[in-house]
């Protein structure tokens, strides 16, 4: 009895000793981070971040696995319910409302507010996720439009390029101009299919025209079959029958090539064109100028702005404050500017200090168009993004924008020739029904 | 002994079982399980991924019924159907005649042939997206240069347009396969059968009519069920070609349940439209099979 005991109490100091020694300190918290970013240069990017994280905090360990935005969903969903979800995601607002259901996602305000009382960060990156009393995702890069055009095409037609139309009506005039100088066979890319493209289209028009809530005050109210809503629609029309044919089928390129291709005058783009731009042989960056998206006379600056963020599951004390520890790595400015380089002109610093980083600023292609880049981010910050411009959010937004309603409103207007009017009525009835 | 031992063993109807249990299990993992899982979703009010959901009868069943939507993508679903099995059969019984023919070349063709089909999808339907462009792509160019249209028809941006060219577009990419499937079958016919018959003085056609037709019959049969069942199933390329749009104007039966159960998220509803459309299917498949047995006996 006695050996028994003396062995039990070795044994026990023993695992005393282990549990305590450095060797298992030295045991990293592992963590599995998801995004969606599967460009591989975005992937090649991460990995170097992270690896320049891990070198600095050997007791971290993050290891990225890349989802699609298609799967994402089902994805998630399914390895929340099999106890397998990863340890953090990144995510955007809608997903985050959608997946917050499921009760997996963990409130993040400890760590938002950490960042705040260190950065600047953006309302309007932040306040999408800000909901029901918590911060659900840390906002890390925005994405937002401009109104792009040629320089060359303005002078061809006669027109100063310094001075990009800034009302709606300067807008039509422009277009009608350079159609008619035959500068150009159209006035502007209008993407229409039931894509984001197409949504956010809309949304950046609907903003300016302050018709920016879809919700009223009461997060069940449908407030979206308005006068401004109907007085967009109209206008939007009217861009629509100056866009080439086909463009009810149009996602997020074809904007974009034609432009390029000299098929158009202007497109209402998100940043990630700049990628595109680059490196065309018809494309010269000194030919590329941007505005805001142009309002009405008594509209407000404004366009979509999408804050990806990144969101928490897991409960793990420990992993927890690893995540915290890699997220105040990650914003620091010189890390976050590099980090946002991951794709140059598309991802947007969300504070005020990255976007002061030299690394941001020093990448080739940032510099190469520094003027349309530093007015992205100041258009960033009058940005909204549907469902998500109130306090509460109804945790039925996913349905609302799953189904690209806003662009789904307008192909009723151009598929079956119904009134503003007539198609706002019936987006608005389908949103009262998603929600319901 | 041993030999004694593996006649017994052999002979066991419990070997044969053994056997037999892994696909068996299999079968019941990949396809009665989600099936019988989608009935049980079909009764419940499962919206979003991750609910247990609440037992609602058939509310399921007479919404979906009652969705003008369901309707037409069911119409849709026959038009695409019916379009891609005759086509598909029509270009693959004539490219299998072709290439059953000796000419030069033959052996290249039947080589390259199945390109289309071998070719990923997400490729194929990023390719013509960008071929059938109205403004860049080069179909529009070449019909304008040759004076066969005026002005550039948007094949996949008109709801006018975009469902013969979805179906021509799943055509081109299917109709190899079932070609080399009648091919196979029109390679094995004896050919004493054919000089028999020139002997006896029957024309090509005649040929044709009582000799290569009855050989290939049973091979058309399963061809045309095959090409049926999986044209209904058609998703990714519809998907990637139009999301089902402009407007539903390419929305089938799969797309329909896609957006239900991952736009929407109403899963419930939209597993009670695939149980909608696997009866469909089970009862064309007996109807069919029933009736072309009945025809051979």
């Amino acid at each position: 009895m006695k050996k028994l005991k003396v062995v039990v109490l070795m044994v026990s100091a023993v695992a005393l000793v282990l549990s305590i020694s450095p060797v298992y300190a030295k045991n990293p918290v592992k963590l599995i981070l998801w995004h969606q970013e599967q460009p591989p240069h975005r992937v090649k990017r991460y990995q170097e971040i992270l690896d320049m994280f891990m070198k600095e905090y050997p007791d971290i360990n993050i290891v990225q696995h890349v989802q699609t935005w298609g799967e994402a969903y089902t994805k998630t969903m399914g390895a929340i319910q099999a106890g397998k979800a990863p340890d953090f995601q990144f995510t955007t607002p809608d997903f985050a409302a959608n997946i917050k259901r499921s009760g997996a996602v963990q409130p993040i305000d400890e760590i938002i507010q950490l960042l705040q009382e260190k950065y600047h960060i953006y309302e309007s990156a932040s306040a999408p996720y800000h909901y029901e009393g918590h911060y659900w995702a840390v906002p890390l890069y925005g994405m937002n439009h401009l109104l792009y055009y040629r320089k060359s095409v303005f002078k061809e037609g006669g027109l100063d390029p310094k001075n990009p139309p800034v009302t709606w009506t300067a807008l039509l005039n422009t277009i009608n101009r350079l159609v008619a100088a035959e500068v150009v066979p159209h006035g502007i890319g209008v993407p229409v299919s039931k894509t984001y493209a197409g949504d956010q289209f809309i949304y950046s028009l609907l903003v300016t025209n302050k018709a920016e809530h879809l919700f009223g005050e009461k997060k069940d109210e449908i407030i979206f079959d308005n006068p401004k809503t109907i007085e967009t629609y109209e206008f939007w029309k009217k861009l629509y029958d100056t866009s080439p044919l086909g463009s009810l089928a149009w996602q997020w390129v074809e904007p974009q090539l034609a432009l390029i291709g000299k098929e158009t005058a202007f497109g209402i783009i998100l940043g990630g064109f700049l990628g595109h731009w680059d490196g065309q042989a018809e494309a010269l960056p000194e030919d590329l100028a941007a505005g805001f998206v142009p309002r009405p006379e008594d509209g407000q600056s404004g366009t979509v702005y999408y804050s990806n963020g990144v969101m928490l599951y897991t409960k793990d004390k420990a992993k927890q404050e690893a995540v915290k520890t890699f997220l105040e790595y990650l914003f620091q400015p010189e890390v976050m500017g590099y980090f946002l380089n991951a794709q140059p002109g598309l991802f947007l610093p969300i504070t005020k200090e990255a976007s002061e980083a030299d690394s941001y600023w020093s990448d080739p292609m940032v510099q190469r168009y520094a003027d349309i880049i530093k007015l992205e981010i100041e258009q960033s910050r009058y940005g909204k993004l549907y469902g998500f411009t109130r306090d509460e959010v109804n945790p039925n937004i996913g349905r609302i924008a799953g189904q690209y309603l806003l662009a789904q409103t307008a192909q009723k207007m151009v598929i079956e020739g119904v009134s503003a009017e007539e198609a706002v009525k019936w987006a608005a009835d389908k949103m009262r029904e998603a929600i319901r | 002994m041993i030999e004694k031992i593996k006649r017994k063993v052999l002979e066991d109807p419990l070997f044969g079982y053994f056997l037999v249990a892994p696909i068996v299990l299999w079968v019941f993992a990949t396809l009665f399980y989600p099936l019988l899982r989608a009935i049980y979703m079909s009764f419940l009010n499962i919206e979003f991924l991750g609910e247990r959901g609440r037992f609602i009868g058939w509310e399921n069943y007479a919404r979906i019924l009652g969705d003008k939507e369901f309707g037409l993508s069911f119409i849709r679903t026959l038009i695409w159907s019916g379009a891609n099995v005759l086509l598909q059969i029509i270009l693959a019984f004539f490219a299998a005649l072709v290439l059953d023919l000796e000419f030069k070349g033959q052996k290249f063709i039947r080589n390259w042939i199945l390109l289309p089909w071998v070719i990923p999808v997400i490729v194929l339907a990023m390719i013509f997206r960008w071929m059938l462009d109205p403004s860049l792509g080069v179909v529009n160019y070449v019909l304008e240069k040759t004076n066969i249209v005026s002005s550039p028809i948007p094949f996949l941006g008109s709801v006018d347009w975009v469902m013969i060219t979805a179906i021509l577009v799943n055509t081109w990419r299917w109709f190899p396969f079932y070609a080399v499937m009648i091919l196979a079958t029109l390679q094995i016919i004896p050919v004493q059968l054919y000089e028999a018959a020139k002997i006896d003085g029957a024309s090509p056609f005649q040929q044709f009519c009582y000799i290569t037709l009855p050989h290939i019959m049973p091979v058309l049969v399963t061809v045309i069920l095959i090409c049926s069942l999986w044209a209904v199933n058609v998703f990714d390329m519809i998907w990637l070609l139009t999301r089902g749009g402009p407007g539903n104007a390419t929305q089938t039966f799969p797309i329909f349940i896609y957006q239900k159960g991952f736009q929407e998220y109403r899963l419930s509803q939209a597993a009670t439209a695939a149980v909608f459309m696997f009866i469909l299917l089970l009862i064309y498949g007996t109807v069919y099979l029933r009736t072309i047995t009945l025809e051979e006996k």
